[in-house]
């Protein structure tokens, strides 16, 4: 995770942010999207029939 | 005659409503929650009664211990192959015995059925990644008291809870998303693993090709 800030202080954190918080939540939120449209493309069209 | 179509909204909050009580009633969700506190007394187990972390480090009160206690519970790996397989496992049982067929008579569109069936997943996945803070916590507390803890250390730590929620539910979409792309049980589970191990192998392209802070698997 590398990601535990006290969001007071900003300077006694027991872990270091490499990263922002816009990196953070862009990334978490992006990544399942990418994979969201073609499963959602996929199933609209896929047999259920089985 | 038909049933009338219900606004976009409407079918799927009820799609993910039903679709929540249906794991609900399957106890599963039930083993997990009952499960996790006993899954992070190994790692509580570990460090006060095996290394004796209060004599070698200055923990002072639970908030000090939360950090190093989740650590070691993230670094098993057991609980985000849980989440993987919880998520993958529901969002294809339906197809494996048939029961998506009979979901098909009901007026709703299949996109409807299917973003339901994720946010009724995700919605079992916000609780057990809740139980599993309130297990950490609630043993940290336990072993090494709450005195001292001020305003700043909760404000840490519930900024701390959320990032990790929302870790838990991006990390249980990539499963039962990918998962979607399957017809049976073990293979959707199979494929949820192999998407998280790709996104992990990410990480070894090279900096110039994919920087390190897009990639999900850090």
């Amino acid at each position: 995770m590398q990601e535990f800030p006290n969001p007071l202080s900003g300077s006694d954190s027991i872990f270091l942010r490499l990263y922002s918080l816009s990196d953070f939540y862009s990334v978490m939120l992006a990544t399942p999207l990418v994979l969201a449209i073609p499963a959602i493309l996929y199933f609209r069209r896929r047999d259920i029939t089985e | 005659m038909v049933p009338p179509r219900q606004p976009l909204r409407n079918a799927l909050l009820r799609s993910a409503h039903a679709e929540f009580l249906k794991i609900w009633a399957s106890r599963m969700p039930l083993v997990f929650l009952l499960a996790i506190p006993a899954f992070c007394y190994l790692m509580v187990f570990e460090l006060y009664h095996v290394e004796h972390i209060e004599e070698h480090l200055a923990v002072r009160h639970a908030l000090h211990a939360v950090p190093m206690l989740f650590f070691g519970v993230w670094k098993m790996l057991l609980f985000q192959a849980a989440v993987l397989a919880f998520a993958a496992f529901w969002t294809t049982v339906d197809s494996q015995y048939g029961m998506i067929r009979v979901v098909g008579t009901q007026p709703l569109s299949r996109v409807e059925h299917l973003l339901g069936k994720w946010l009724g997943i995700s919605a079992h996945l916000a609780l057990v990644t809740i139980a599993l803070i309130l297990s950490i916590v609630g043993w940290a507390v336990l072993y090494s008291g709450v005195h001292g803890i001020g305003a700043s250390d909760i404000a840490m730590l519930l900024r701390f809870s959320l990032e990790l929620l929302v870790v838990t539910l991006a990390l249980g979409a990539v499963g039962l998303v990918t998962a979607s792309f399957r017809r049976t049980t073990a293979s959707g589970m199979v494929t949820a693993m192999i998407a998280f191990i790709g996104l992990a192998v990410m990480s070894m392209l090279p900096f110039h090709v994919v920087p390190p802070r897009f990639v999900f698997v850090r």
